[in-house]
């Protein structure tokens, strides 16, 4: 289980993140969504280690992750929101790396890449550097890093940027097949129709605070809307997007 | 104001952003960082030729009037020469070295490429800005080198055995040839990256050209070392000059001073149209080569090397001698990666690499140990004795400097996930990867010869000492390292250059020659060894222990704290805006 609570973030006095909470269970996947800037990236640095929370405190099976970061970096697959890779590494020699740091023996890392990389269609392009990749293939080759080392809870900011259909469809039916193993998931997107197909559970997040978490069947009853998209909307949304885009027109024809 | 002030035209506009943005390359974390350093670099460079001025020389003031004295020209004149292709030799070398150190900013980048892909901008336009950046940045840069030169040299070359003793025409006469040799060095330097654009196969080029600069660099630095010889050129050598100095370029320009000067002595007329046909030529060159390899090099850019040198799936490295460790052969793996591909970083590594064989070079002429069958010996013992530690006083900075500069900064969050679980093997690694890039090389080298000039005994005592002299200047020179290399944000130009010189020339000059000199006598005894010994092996030791002290507890850096900068808290905004630039990829 990963628990959050009162997650905080300051920056230089500016409030990103306030007071989050929420709980994920194994076999679980949450949806964690909101508008650019509602302090989704943030949260998940925090909860990953490369952020210090200005309050509050990540707890995972009971204990505070900084009890023993390492053991619980260890435990985690984490697919950042931009594919930030070093460009001259090839697409192997990344996650060769990526093994090895896990502490991974080498021929586990050799089998475990080899498939991955067969898998997203990139074992030919394998020697090629990461620099000429596109942007779907770096987030193969990110996603395949996240996977690696086994771990027990995936984290992952938009992990379908970039991915043609066919691999989205991949990635979606094995969030749903990681999840069956007992697997926890934190799925932070803005891509709705695929948060609302996978997610047992859904938490929006509107200017650093949570708008609403729970069930996205409970969120329907509740609000009276059919779709994520609508119940998302009307948390979040503060001025009307007709309005803003007859705006632009206006700006570009004067 | 500025808001209602219009556009230039778009070359123009693109030149003034190049001209500005020289320094910025991939050396730093973000833009204009470079700037102090560059500052720096120009106030210690641009007096530079000062450094030849006798009288300001204690042990030589009143040279000239002594020989004005004399009753005949030659001796006078021939002391000018000499001085006159001195200063020549150093604005040629300060101009490539400051050539070298902008190569990637003469000839557009594949960001230019990109970031101006959107925009209603030609390609030529791009290369015509940057040509013209290239041509502004250079002609400036001569000036301000040739400047003081040109007004110091009438003063002290002036008088009864001057050929023009004029002051104006002495004047005219040294900035004309200092300002062209400047400009010739660099716009040469500027069409040799043409011409390897031009010739050298796309999936060859970045390593050659990285190789090429690396070469240069030494070739650059060397011909610096031999500087202070050519100045105590005795008449003799002078004379000697059309023998060996006919193709020199210094020789050229100094052909083009004797000319405008008045000297119509076939030799120098002849010099002075070769300056003048190599400063035409070598910018011919360069316009053509840019004309030519626009097309080229825009493919070059931006399709790059389609794939990297072979790797089959399971391949040995001799870094896997240095530990079994998964995580130690990953930091391995990354750093010997880095320095082979990144072009930035196995460019400033194989420019301390052509440092190292500057002095090695320079110290053979100087010692005829390469070249004089009858001083082989002598030469030999002085090589083995000296370059071992003059090399690691070399090299070791310049990994360390190579290692602080960011490779891809954003993605240095692999590491921070990762570090605490092996924080302390990670640390262990960059040792041995730094004693395995640095002091292995210099010692397999050595310690063949030396066994060879001195026998076993003599020579394990000496290589023993000398490895313990590397290794205290390794533990100073690491002390307080605490981040991954190439990880961590930089911060350029926060000790002076002045200071920075004056610890090579102190180190260099005297340092690492005092010590050679006792470690030689230690070779020949074994007492003085069993003195020297704990001499040497006590500051290791205590260094050692102190900087092990804590090491690996310690989280590791990864932002540049820059807190030492002396600079009026104006560099403090500069690290405020950095560190967030460079934790702005993580909390964005």
């Amino acid at each position: 289980m990963l628990e959050v609570r009162g997650l905080t973030k300051r920056y230089a006095g500016v409030l990103a993140v306030d007071h989050v909470s929420f709980q994920l269970a194994p076999g679980e996947i949450l949806g964690y969504v909101g508008p650019n800037g509602a302090g989704k990236s943030t949260t998940v640095k925090m909860i990953i280690g490369l952020l210090d929370p200005s309050e509050g405190a990540v707890f995972y099976r009971g204990h505070s992750v900084l009890d023993d970061l390492p053991g619980f970096q260890s435990e985690i697959g984490y697919v950042p929101e931009e594919p930030y890779l070093y460009p001259y590494l090839s697409g192997y020699e990344y996650l060769e790396l990526t093994g090895r740091l896990r502490g991974m023996s080498a021929p586990d890392i050799a089998s475990k890449i080899e498939e991955f990389l067969r898998l997203f269609s990139l074992w030919d392009d394998r020697h090629t550097p990461v620099a000429s990749y596109s942007k779907g293939m770096r987030q193969k080759i990110l996603l395949s890093a996240a996977l690696l080392g086994n771990p027990q809870l995936l984290i992952l900011d938009e992990p379908l940027s970039g991915l043609d259909v066919g691999a989205m469809l991949v990635v979606r039916e094995l969030m749903q097949g990681l999840a069956e193993q007992g697997r926890m998931i934190l799925y932070s997107s803005h891509v709705l129709e695929v948060v609302e197909k996978v997610c047992s559970r859904v938490l929006i997040l509107n200017k650093g605070r949570v708008a609403a978490h729970d069930s996205i069947q409970h969120l329907r009853e509740t609000t009276h809307h059919s779709s994520l998209e609508a119940i998302f909307s009307e948390l979040t949304r503060e001025s009307d997007p007709r309005a803003i885009a007859g705006r632009f027109l206006e700006v570009m024809g004067s | 104001m500025n808001a209602q002030r219009p556009t230039r035209g778009r070359t123009r506009e693109l030149a003034r952003h190049f001209l500005r943005h020289m320094f910025d390359s991939e050396w730093s974390a973000s833009t204009g960082q470079w700037q102090p350093a560059v500052v720096g670099l120009l106030a210690l460079i641009l007096p530079s030729a000062m450094l030849l001025v006798r009288e300001l020389d204690p042990f030589q003031q009143g040279y000239y009037r002594r020989l004005l004295a004399l009753p005949a020209p030659e001796p006078f004149r021939a002391a000018v020469m000499a001085d006159e292709i001195g200063v020549l030799l150093l604005l040629s070398v300060v101009t490539g070295v400051i050539a070298l150190f902008v190569w990637q900013s003469l000839y557009p980048s594949t960001r230019d490429c990109l970031a101006l892909a959107g925009l209603p901008v030609r390609p030529r336009q791009v290369f015509a800005a940057r040509l013209a950046a290239a041509g502004c940045f250079a002609g400036g840069l001569a000036a301000g080198l040739t400047l003081l030169p040109a007004l110091v040299a009438p003063s002290e070359f002036g008088g009864r055995w001057a050929i023009d003793s004029s002051w104006g025409a002495a004047f005219v006469a040294q900035a004309t040839a200092a300002w062209g040799a400047c400009v010739f060095v660099f716009f040469a330097l500027a069409a040799a990256q043409g011409l390897l654009l031009n010739l050298v196969p796309r999936r060859w080029h970045a390593r050659v050209s990285t190789w090429v600069q690396a070469l240069l660099a030494g070739g650059l630095l060397l011909a610096g070392l031999r500087l202070w010889t050519v100045r105590d050129w005795p008449l003799a050598t002078v004379r000697r000059i059309p023998e060996f100095g006919a193709w020199w370029p210094p020789v050229w320009f100094a052909g083009v001073r004797e000319y405008l000067l008045g000297n119509r002595d076939p030799f120098w007329g002849m010099m002075a149209a070769r300056g003048g046909i190599a400063l035409a030529g070598a910018v011919a060159l360069t316009l053509t080569l840019y004309l030519l390899s626009y097309r080229r090099y825009r493919k070059l850019l931006l399709e790059g090397p389609a794939r990297v040198r072979h790797s089959p799936t399971r391949r040995w490295s001799p870094l896997d001698l240095l530990s079994r460790d998964p995580r130690q052969r990953a930091i391995f793996q990354f750093l010997s990666t880095t320095l082979a591909r990144s072009r930035t970083h196995r460019a400033v590594w194989l420019a301390y690499i052509g440092g190292a064989a500057a002095v090695l070079l320079n110290s053979s002429i100087v010692d005829g140990a390469l070249w004089v069958s009858r001083r082989r010996q002598a030469g030999l013992d002085f090589l083995v004795l000296f370059w071992p530690l003059a090399s690691t006083a070399i090299l070791l900075p310049g990994l360390r400097h190579a290692m602080r500069i960011p490779a891809e900064l954003p993605a240095h969050w692999m590491f921070r996930l990762r570090e605490a679980e092996g924080r302390a093997a990670w640390m262990r690694a960059v040792e041995r990867f730094i004693a395995a890039y640095t002091l292995a090389p210099i010692y397999l080298l050595a310690i063949p010869l030396s066994i060879w000039l001195h026998g076993w005994m003599p020579a394990a005592r000496m290589t023993v000492l000398q490895i313990i002299a590397s290794l205290a200047m390794f533990e100073a020179l690491f002390q307080s390292w605490q981040q991954l290399p190439f990880a961590c944000s930089y911060q350029p130009g926060k000790r002076p250059l002045v200071t920075v010189i004056s610890g090579y020339v102190g180190v260099l000059g005297a340092l690492v020659p005092a010590v050679s000199l006792f470690i030689g006598a230690a070779g020949k005894s074994a007492i003085l060894f069993w003195v020297l010994l704990p001499m040497l092996a006590a500051p290791w030791l205590w260094l050692h222990l102190a900087r092990r002290e804590g090491w690996g507890e310690a989280p590791l850096l990864y932002a540049d704290p820059g807190d030492s900068v002396p600079d009026l808290g104006i560099r403090e905004m500069r690290v405020q805006t950095a560190a967030l630039t460079g934790s702005g990829a993580i909390s964005s």
